[in-house]
């Protein structure tokens, strides 16, 4: 019970120490944001009119204190003003229906990631000193080093353009809407394979090496010879004795993991076109729309915080360890 | 950890001071991963130094016709402006390797110090540190990466200052577990007893038994500072005009070089990434195996066992 | 710089478990499959798809009156009195049909069309173009179409004397007012009367004019905007309507384009010739006139020692601008002339001042050194050093995204080396360049010139004292700081003029002012881009039907496409 009062106690923390550095983050950067709306305008405005852009904008010139008090009283209301960028629309409506598509792209690829890492990595752990072991992890281990966006632009470029088997951009084909249509859902998929396989591709090394490595640790533990000695089949030891013990670091990892989907697929977004969140962070840094820097950034952290704390508590059910202290 | 290479029953038992550094490299390079790696990071190395030797000049001068493939004149061929991308990819790896290292040095330093004294001193300013950690640790990197990236002045400094406060909280929680677990033992406990100081037992005491895993966490974070600063100059965040790995891809899809077909400046400096990271990877597997003699293969096992009876 | 484009909230997807699995087993079997239908309305017709910028995802804004509105809700849907072209430097008019200044110049008015009607159905009358720049001057937060803000100072008020008589009024006489009101989109009355706040009002469904004004499909990633019922001209538009497919970044546009995903774009494609027309000789096309803006190499004139003409014009003949079309802009443009102006003044540029500044455009390092060294700016090992003892070293500000900038700013930091100038660029995001250049905290960039139909504004951007602001407050124009009192006289008595002879004489002194003055470096005129695939349609303008730009710009000539494309 202290655990968990304890973890909520930090999180409290964690929460409010991210709240304020997302304050202080736009105003620390040198440059204008008024400077952005002169830029718009093509220089023709007048100073007077600058004041009034200025409140619409949502820019006050209040004394420091006084703005961030605002500034915490609206962000736990919910409200994050409006993007200087997309204009008039509020910061909420444009992370709106990026998010889905993020979470889609994220989760999609953490899974399979997590899912085939680990189970090649049992293989190759049960497989100690043959073929397998001595192929997957190099060959893992090699995808791993190359620069993301590398691959994935040489995938975009040959699997999609040469190819054309794979589409060029965007979440879904043009001509359909939004439903919950087979066509539609496999016009998802489609868009979804080649972000989604790149990803995969580049991460299963780490999730392979750790389970391997884990397992390893649990295959020389007594329990494992012991199950092995009472005469159980080579696959129920594999997976219901030493994998599932095994799996614990793992699936700290894939929470934590599961936390930062939110910012991790930027470079997949530009390179693939995909509409998420990544992509409109760093469009919002390049026409500095400090609102929706500021929410896209309490967004992502809300959510690794959140999945932090989920993780936390699953963990006292899964390692009765936890549970005693 | 010592000569005694064969795994024993309790795998982390603590070496003797004076030779724990001699003997970690020595068994570290006995493994033929770890000896591939370290040769292929030494041949990085001398190419970065000896850049002015192989390819004389300015990297950015316009030597030869534009979008020229591989030839005898160029060996990579020119990029899109005419420049030669041999030149290019060598004095390339300056940046991106010398990032790399100092990201690394940085933050595995940062991440040693602020780790130990947690582990070590526990109380209150355990809890302090801790949260510290955690807090960044939680912290979204990429976004903060791109926010502080485009803001700060463009340069090397900016990014390895952003690469570092990103990724120091990593290191750090991992060594503060590792000095918890070994603040335990008998020799730390002997060493409180005699009266050392807390200075030195955190440095000549425990941060010995440790050096495995703060190589190891120093060989991961030059691999991030590869290809973190890769992927920020990638979509145009570092300093465009330097040459760099990064900016040498940036500058090749800007210029469409897989549309017009010059695949020659778009794939020299990615691959020498992976290759770079790929050895640091084999240096961090073989340290893998180190730290966990269980992981070790049967093949190295035999020739540690051979090299004991010979030693003995 | 492209169109920012907007974002509407779709509902989000909401997937349930079952229809997840469904489509996961099924996803394997997609890996062979064809592409989709192309974007296609009803009818079968098909729709001219066009790349209008990138953007992460579509907004719904139709408000022709901000910067925020989505291509082209200015023009396309709301409609200006005259459309001007930079391509034939012709005017023609569209929704007025005549228009003229009173004597002293102080009353402009236009006589409008006969038989236009709104979108809705209702008439099109003089009182909306009143109402229209009423609001405008109204409410400072708008910004309008064009340079009408720059107007609006001068603009005392709007009135409709008749249905079809709108007369406009000035403080003091001010013909260049002309082509900003007269290319001003022009809004309904009964529309926006009741809007509340008209610099937030998002116009989701506009009534307009033009010849496509009905949005029938929004997505974040995709929209269309389908033909006008009640268009003014008989038979037109020739097509059904238009698509806007969404894409992230250049590459990702030229791509597509390549791929035939777009019919209609405006692209800065490398090595064009052979990345794109190669790919389908009979249909894809291009055309880059050099009808723009300049791109100029500007010195912050209020700092030393770059006040001294001596050193500009050095610094001028120290750079190689072939080097520079060649290397940065893959042989689209040549080198500027001494005017500064690009073709789309060519009726108006002076020959004697171009044959006489030839001197001063042209790449000579060593009457370079000899002019520097006559100034007394005595070498000390490879840099110069002023008269007052600073090295000549400058810092060389541009946005690091543009990458022919970046590229042309290599080549000048490298060409000036040979005369002892040390340039050091700094790449830095576009608003820290706009402040850094709005605010005079800079020494060298890279900048470019305004495109109007007359040199006017070009002129008093670039040589007016009366525009700019001293160092540390922001000026958005003439931020290199240049004031020429012979310049104010001249721009004065232009505006005082509406006879276009007086007008040309004027604009040969104004050259011979710059000549004379030299207040920025002329480097290149930039290209105006554009591609277009004829697949599907015909009509469009090229090097041998050159009515009009090709490219899909915000400017009112993109309406004089639009009404003559028919399907091929």
């Amino acid at each position: 019970m202290s655990y968990i009062a304890r973890r909520l106690g930090f999180y409290l923390v964690a929460a409010w120490a991210s709240l304020t550095l997302n304050f202080f983050l736009p105003r620390l950067m040198p440059g204008d944001p008024s400077i952005a709306i002169f830029a718009r305008f093509h220089g023709q405005l007048n100073p007077a009119a600058l004041t009034a852009m200025k409140t619409a904008y949502g820019l006050s010139d209040d004394p420091l204190p006084i703005q961030y008090v605002t500034y915490l009283a609206h962000a736990l209301r919910g409200d994050f003003g409006t993007s200087i960028s997309y204009f008039p629309a509020p910061v909420l409506d444009v992370i709106g229906s990026a998010l889905s598509w993020t979470l889609l792209l994220g989760l999609t690829a953490l899974l399979l990631s997590f899912a085939i890492g680990s189970l090649l990595g049992v293989l190759s752990a049960w497989h100690r000193g043959r073929l397998a072991d001595a192929v997957l992890p190099p060959v893992t281990m090699l995808l791993h080093s190359f620069p993301y966006f590398w691959l994935a632009t040489l995938a975009l470029y040959l699997l999609g353009f040469r190819s054309g088997w794979f589409p060029l951009r965007h979440g879904y084909d043009n001509t359909l809407q939004p439903d919950l249509t087979l066509e539609f859902l496999l016009s998802v998929a489609h868009h979804l394979a080649l972000p989604a396989l790149t990803i995969v591709a580049v991460s299963i090394g780490g999730w392979l090496l750790g389970m391997r490595n884990s397992m390893i640790g649990v295959l020389a533990e007594d329990y494992v010879t012991m199950a092995e000695a009472k005469g159980l089949t080579m696959r129920r030891v594999m997976l219901s004795y030493a994998a599932r013990n095994a799996l614990l670091p793992n699936v700290t990892a894939f929470g934590m993991s599961l936390g930062f989907i939110l910012s991790g697929s930027l470079l997949t977004e530009v390179v693939f076109s995909y509409p998420g969140m990544g992509f409109l962070l760093l469009t919002a840094v390049r026409s500095s729309d400090y609102p929706l820097i500021q929410g896209l950034f309490l967004l992502i952290t809300a959510a690794v915080l959140t999945a932090n704390l989920v993780v936390d508590l699953l963990y006292i059910r899964l390692d009765p360890r936890v549970r005693m202290q | 950890m010592t000569d005694s290479a064969i795994p024993s029953a309790v795998p982390d038992r603590p070496a003797p001071q004076h030779s724990a550094g001699r003997s970690l490299v020595r068994t570290l390079f006995s493994d033929r991963k770890a000896l591939a790696g370290g040769i292929i990071l030494l041949l990085a190395a001398a190419i970065a130094l000896l850049a002015p030797v192989i390819a004389p000049g300015d990297p950015n001068d316009f030597v030869g016709r534009p979008n020229q493939p591989p030839s005898a004149a160029f060996w990579f061929g020119t990029t899109s402006s005419g420049q030669d991308v041999l030149a290019q990819t060598v004095w390339g790896s300056r940046i991106s390797l010398s990032a790399g290292l100092l990201v690394g040095i940085l933050t595995t330093a940062l991440g040693t110090l602020v780790g130990m004294i947690a582990g070590y001193v526990r109380g209150r300013t355990d809890d302090l540190l801790s949260l510290v950690v955690n807090v960044f640790l939680i912290m979204p990197s990429l976004p903060l990466l791109i926010v502080l990236a485009a803001f700060l002045p463009p340069g090397h400094a900016t990014i390895v200052l952003v690469l570092t406060v990103t990724g120091w909280a990593w290191p750090a929680r991992v060594l503060r577990a590792q000095t918890l677990a070994l603040r335990e033992k008998d020799f730390v406990i002997a060493a409180e007893m005699l009266g050392e100081s807390r200075l030195r037992i955190v440095f000549v005491e425990i941060l010995p038994n440790m050096l495995s895993i703060v190589a190891a966490s120093f060989v991961g974070s030059v691999v991030y500072g590869i290809g973190a600063q890769a992927g920020l100059e990638f979509i145009g965040l570092g300093d465009t005009s330097a040459v760099s790995w990064g900016t040498n891809l940036y500058w090749a899809a800007n210029n469409s070089s897989l549309l017009t077909g010059a695949w020659w400046t778009f794939v020299p400096s990615g691959a020498c990434i992976a290759i770079v990271a790929f050895a640091f990877s084999l240096l961090n597997y073989a340290i893998d195996e180190l730290t966990n003699p269980r992981l070790r293969s049967q093949r190295s096992l035999r020739r540690a066992m051979r090299r004991r009876r010979r030693r003995a | 710089m492209k169109t920012i484009s907007r974002h509407h909230k779709q509902g989000s997807l909401n997937l349930t478990r079952r229809s997840l699995l469904q489509a996961a087993a099924a996803a394997g079997a997609m890996a062979g499959t064809a592409r989709f239908v192309r974007a296609q309305d009803g009818s079968g017709a098909p729709l001219l798809r066009i790349g209008a910028g990138q953007a992460a995802s579509w907004v719904r804004n139709f408000n022709p009156l901000v910067p925020d509105s989505l291509f082209p809700t200015q023009y396309a849907i709301h409609e200006p009195m005259l459309v001007f072209s930079t391509a034939t430097g012709k005017t023609t008019p569209w929704l007025a049909t005549g228009w003229g200044f009173s004597d002293d110049g102080k009353r402009l008015s236009f006589t409008l069309r006969d038989g236009v009607k709104w979108s809705d159905g209702q008439p099109f009358t003089a009182r909306d173009v009143a109402f229209t720049l009423n609001l405008l001057k109204k409410n400072p937060g708008l910004s309008g179409s064009g340079g009408i803000r720059g107007v609006m100072d001068t603009m005392t008020g709007a009135a409709a004397t008749d249905d079809r008589t709108c007369t406009v009024d000035f403080s003091r006489a001010f013909t260049p007012a002309l082509y900003a009101i007269g290319q001003q989109s022009i809004v309904p009355e009964h529309v926006w009367k009741d809007v509340a706040d008209p610099v937030t009002h998002a116009n989701e469904n506009p009534v307009g004019t033009g010849p496509f004004t009905q949005v029938t499909v929004f997505k974040p990633q995709y929209w269309e905007l389908h033909r006008n019922p009640n268009y003014w001209q008989d038979g037109k538009p020739g097509i059904e309507g238009l698509a806007f497919p969404s894409y992230a970044s250049n590459d990702a546009g030229t791509l597509g384009l390549i791929n035939g995903d777009f019919e209609w774009m405006q692209l800065f494609i490398p090595d064009v010739a052979n990345t794109f027309v190669a790919r389908n000789p009979d249909h894809f096309r291009y055309w880059y006139p050099l009808i723009g803006e300049m791109v100029m190499l500007y010195a912050n004139t209020a700092t030393k020692p770059l006040d001294d003409i001596v050193l500009r014009k050095a610094i001028g003949m120290g750079v190689n601008r072939q080097q520079i079309c060649t290397v940065a802009v893959y042989d689209y443009t040549k080198p500027a002339d001494a005017t500064g102006m690009s073709d789309l003044y060519a009726q108006w540029k002076d020959p004697g001042v171009v044959e006489a500044g030839k001197q001063l455009v042209s790449h000579d390092a060593a009457k370079a050194n000899e002019m520097l060294d006559a100034a007394g700016y005595a070498r000390d090992g490879d840099v110069r050093k002023a008269p007052d003892g600073t090295p000549l070293e400058f810092e060389l500000v541009m946005p690091s995204g543009w990458s022919d900038w970046v590229q042309g700013g290599q080549i000048i930091a490298q060409n000036l080396k040979e005369i002892g100038i040390r340039v050091k660029l700094r790449g830095v995001e576009v608003t820290a360049w706009y402040d850094a250049t709005y605010k005079g905290s800079f020494q060298l960039s890279l900048g470019s010139t305004s495109i109007n139909p007359t040199p006017f504004d070009h002129f008093q951007s670039m040589m007016s004292g009366k525009v700019t602001r001293p160092v540390g407050e922001v000026a958005a124009v003439n931020w290199h700081r240049y004031g020429s009192p012979k310049i104010d006289g001249l721009l004065e008595k232009f505006a005082a003029t509406a006879d276009e002879a007086q007008q040309k004489g004027l604009a040969r002194e104004m050259q011979q002012a710059f000549l004379d003055e030299w207040p920025a470096i002329p480097l290149y005129p930039g290209p105006q881009w554009g591609e277009c695939s004829t697949a599907k349609f015909k009509g469009f303008p090229s090097a041998d039907a050159p009515y009009a730009l090709l490219g899909p710009n915000i400017s009112s000539e993109s309406l004089l496409v639009l009404t003559a494309l028919t399907p091929a």
